[in-house]
């Protein structure tokens, strides 16, 4: 018996724990929400009365802001108090029955659940639903009634492009989801939704296709997912760096994006997408560091200017880490290895100039990185103006006073331009810090430096990982496939296969069209001859 | 036990060895084969890569035979353990050295050519512990990083000669083949030291996931290495003739300081030059600090080879500084690559051979009776 005991023990111990059951009562229901919502003043309670005699008592709680109105008012109130008058069931049906008849009848919302838990039922009406509580029956009807005031959809900012969609994520979870399946008509794409935090209870959404997706990448995601314990989370950032690999690395190794055709395309390549609620920016999974250079135009356009621009990107990322490196490199330890009429046209632009290459290459980086940070920081007509102030005046009052040498302002102007350049902004962030790294080894040894920054970076590239996918895939553990879309774009008929890396269960993408055609034109003379 | 995610591929196995054969040996090649078989250099370095290849594949399939065992552990089973123990070690300190040696170079070729008022001493040790940093984290990171380091070596190296395709005097080439074979032997042993990398066969098998692929990547990958060698042979004796070659350090260097780039608005291209031969020193360096290390834990039979990866800086430090000048560093050199790798490339394997044969037989004899 003991035994039992304990099994039983344990349940009952755990059920209390899951929450606290609604008795039949609605005034002890109604009592212990409003003990829980103690001192919330936007929680609205509404006594019902219905039936012939305003006999059965009804209870109606939401919060104001979180619902819509109409929705409340013409798909509840106006159909428990007014329509169902027009309606005459017998009393004898209603008598005892009245919570069946009000679910299956009277409510024209349309989605609705039911429960018996009353802190479930408190955490629905924070989340924007509504309870409705019957007296003489535990059964809490939940009416899905979400609708506050939200941002509509519009362009993705950090990520605009000529040709292509222009939505972008909003900061509804919902309405995100409902992009990224307008996109896919797949039944196998999965939306697995978790609430992550203990005190904001985040809507999480996993997105995947079922049979796309490599198995030990989701369940690594979810496990990482679960495995979150936090008292809240307040952007997928905070889902990003609590579930990545490495957190000592400058490189993101989860991509973020808000554009649902970005995430749509990467769900097709085998990926997974995270997307969370209050925030439009998703997160894609497994990254590797050749997906922060594409850009969704990239697949939009002819492959000659995609494959030109990707080229570009690549040169952009190198321009914005080492050209303030190679510039101090070069005047302080081989002006011989630079042609000598540039030698000379730098030495005279550098005459008179108080400071080592060395300070006045990071005097210039650091007001450049001050500029960007002030100009984010104030409203955009003013921000134009510092730019302009910052960039145009300071820069030639700064070669004018004879500070630095208009060689390094010009090498500043390319670095900020080509960090631009680079697509996503969590990578460029990355390519602008190390870039003072390689300037104080450039600093210290010149050329060699560059190389040793270069070889100690490259160590840290190889080891790093996003999710048990290589961080320099495909470039290291070669498929040739998919370097096709990496420093270049290929032709999209050359895209027949889901990226090797990705380990994806079932890899062809595309039928060779010329082939099939050729079988079917083969099929139909066939045809043609038996008919003869 | 190796733990799965320290396996590599076949073809990462192939470009492993290729970025680690070619290493410091590239600069001074030329000059080596020119000084012992005159014109004959190219033929030289294709009987030598041959000749390397028939080692290379001699050690695979020693290695073959013992799939899950490295060296120290499988030679235990052929010679007797104590003598496997004593091969093990002088195998560590043939690795060793080599770092040593490859590092040495680098610092004096640096200093040269870009920081001549720097200290040796500084590039060293800065090398090494860069090296440190990638060998800590084990094989498939290194692998990775060759796999990286490849198209940045090879690329720029085979353009940069292009240019200087209509100075090659073919007759730089000639006579053909009138010397004797003893010394042309000669001259093909002096090739030894470019072609020095292979032995990590003997330690490698173990970690491969696709065994049965890896006979074609040690083929690709000598012969790769073999052809690279000969395509710079060809420049550079082609250019400058044997007897000027022979005279120099570094041909490799002499001839990239004497290539004009008119497009170009660099008009030397040592810079950039020395910008990829650091990764080429690198590949070499780290493969090798790496297989000393592991030797090193295998003998002593710890799981994880990282612990003596930071120890190993002072003492290759240490020994990098040990010749006193460039001239000395490449006496040592030559007498390593005459004896030690000899040993290593040529005779090892041979008695290992007959051993593993002989053996085989015993045991067989042993199953009739």
């Amino acid at each position: 018996m003991g035994f039992f005991d304990k099994i039983f023990g344990k349940k009952e111990v755990r059920k209390k724990k899951d929450g606290m059951p609604s008795s039949p009562s609605l005034k002890q229901n109604l009592d212990y929400i409003k003990n829980k919502l103690k001192d919330c003043d936007d929680v609205i309670y509404r006594d019902i009365w219905v039936g012939e005699n305003q006999q059965y008592n009804l209870a109606i709680v939401f919060i104001d802001g979180l619902v819509d109105k109409d929705l409340i008012n013409d798909h509840v109130l106006h159909s428990l108090l007014l329509d169902s008058r027009q309606a005459n069931p017998s009393i004898e049906k209603i008598k005892g029955n009245l919570y069946e008849v009000i679910k299956k009848g009277t409510i024209t919302g349309g989605d609705i659940k039911e429960i018996t838990d009353l802190d479930k039922c408190i955490l629905s009406i924070l989340s924007g639903d509504t309870a409705l509580l019957f007296n003489g029956s535990p059964e809490i009807v939940i009416i899905s009634s979400k609708g506050w005031q939200m941002r509509s959809i519009s362009p993705p900012e950090a990520e605009t492009v000529v040709r292509g969609p222009r939505e972008g994520f909003t900061e509804t979870i919902r309405v995100n989801t409902a992009l990224v399946r307008r996109w896919i008509r797949d039944p196998n794409l999965k939306v697995k939704q978790i609430q992550i935090g203990e005190r904001t209870h985040t809507d999480v959404a996993v997105l995947y296709v079922e049979d796309i997706v490599d198995r030990n990448v989701l369940n690594k995601v979810m496990e990482r997912l679960k495995n979150i314990k936090i008292d809240g989370v307040f952007e997928s950032g905070y889902i990003e760096q609590l579930i990545e690999e490495d957190w000592h690395s400058p490189f993101p190794q989860i991509l973020n994006t808000e554009r649902p055709d970005k995430v749509a395309a990467s769900l097709l390549e085998g990926r997974l997408a995270i997307l969370t609620d209050n925030t439009p920016f998703a997160l894609i999974i497994p990254t590797t560091l050749a997906t922060l250079f594409q850009s969704s135009e990239d697949y939009y356009e002819r492959w000659m200017i995609s494959s030109l621009l990707r080229i570009l990107r690549f040169l952009a990322a190198i321009v914005a880490l080492i050209s303030p490196a190679v510039y101090i490199a070069f005047t302080a330890y081989h002006p011989g290895l630079i042609p000598t009429k540039l030698t000379l046209y730098v030495a005279a632009t550098r005459q008179g100039i108080p400071f080592p290459a060395f300070f006045e290459a990071l005097i210039m980086e650091a007001t450049f990185e001050l500029l960007r940070e002030a100009g984010v920081r104030l409203p955009v007509p003013i921000g134009q103006t510092i730019g302009i102030v910052g960039g145009l005046i300071i820069g030639q009052a700064a070669v004018q006073a004879g500070i630095v040498s208009p060689l390094m302002v010009i090498v500043v102007a390319v670095t900020a331009v080509a960090s631009f350049a680079i697509p996503n902004y969590s990578a460029a962030i990355a390519f602008r810090m190390l870039r003072f790294t390689f300037m104080i080894l450039a600093a210290v040894f010149g050329l060699y430096g560059i190389m040793l920054g270069f070889m100690i970076l490259l160590t840290h590239l190889v080891v790093l990982k996003s999710f048990g996918v290589p961080y320099l895939s495909p470039f290291v553990e070669i498929d040739i496939s998919d370097l096709a879309d990496t420093l270049i774009k290929a032709p999209i008929m050359y895209f027949k296969n889901r990226p090797e890396i990705l380990n994806t269960p079932d890899r062809r993408k595309m039928r060779d069209l010329r082939g099939e055609k050729i079988e079917s034109i083969e099929d139909d003379r066939r045809d043609g001859n038996d008919k003869k | 036990m190796i733990k799965n995610n320290d396996k590599i591929s076949a073809n990462q196995v192939s470009i492993l060895l290729f970025t680690t054969m070619v290493g410091a040996g590239i600069l001074s090649l030329p000059a080596d084969v020119s000084k012992e078989v005159g014109p004959n250099g190219l033929i030289a370095v294709f009987a030598g890569g041959i000749a390397s290849l028939f080692f290379a594949r001699m050690i695979l399939y020693l290695s073959s035979k013992f799939p899950t065992e490295t060296f120290v552990e499988y030679s235990a089973k052929l010679v007797t353990k104590p003598i496997s123990i004593l091969i093990s070690i002088v195998l560590v300190f043939y690795f060793t050295i080599f770092v040593s040696l490859d590092v040495r170079i680098f610092g004096e070729v640096l200093k040269i050519y870009l920081l001549p008022s720097t200290p040796i001493e500084t590039i060293i040790i800065t090398m090494l512990f860069a090296s440190a940093y990638l060998v800590r984290y084990g094989l498939e990171p290194i692998a990775r990083m060759s796999e990286i380091l490849f198209p940045i070596i090879v690329i720029p190296l085979v353009l940069l000669f292009l240019p200087a395709m209509s100075d090659i005097d073919l007759s730089n080439f000639l006579p053909f083949m009138r010397i004797s074979l003893v010394k042309f032997f000669k001259g093909m042993l002096f090739t030894t030291y470019s072609f020095v990398g292979f032995e990590i066969l003997y330690l490698l098998f173990p970690y491969v996931i696709d065994t049965k692929r890896l006979k074609k990547g040690v083929n690709a990958a000598i012969i790769s290495t073999m052809l690279f060698y000969m395509y710079i042979t060809f420049f550079v004796i082609g250019i400058f003739g044997y007897k000027e070659t022979k005279e120099q350090l570094w041909p490799f260097l002499t001839l990239i300081k004497s290539i004009n780039f008119p497009v170009f608005f660099i008009e030397n291209v040592e810079g950039i030059v020395m910008g990829i031969w650091t990764f080429t020193i690198f590949s070499s360096i780290y493969s090798f600090y790496y297989f000393a290390v592991l030797t090193f834990s295998k003998l002593l039979k710890t799981r994880e080879h990282s612990y003596f990866v930071l120890p190993a800086v002072p003492i290759m430090y240490l020994m990098a500084l040990i010749p006193d000048s460039i001239v000395t560093v490449y006496k040592y050199a030559g007498y390593v690559s005459q004896y030690m790798s000899v040993f290593f490339i040529a005779i090892l394997p041979i008695l290992l051979f007959i051993l593993l044969k002989v053996k085989r037989s015993g045991d067989s004899d042993e199953e009739k009776t």
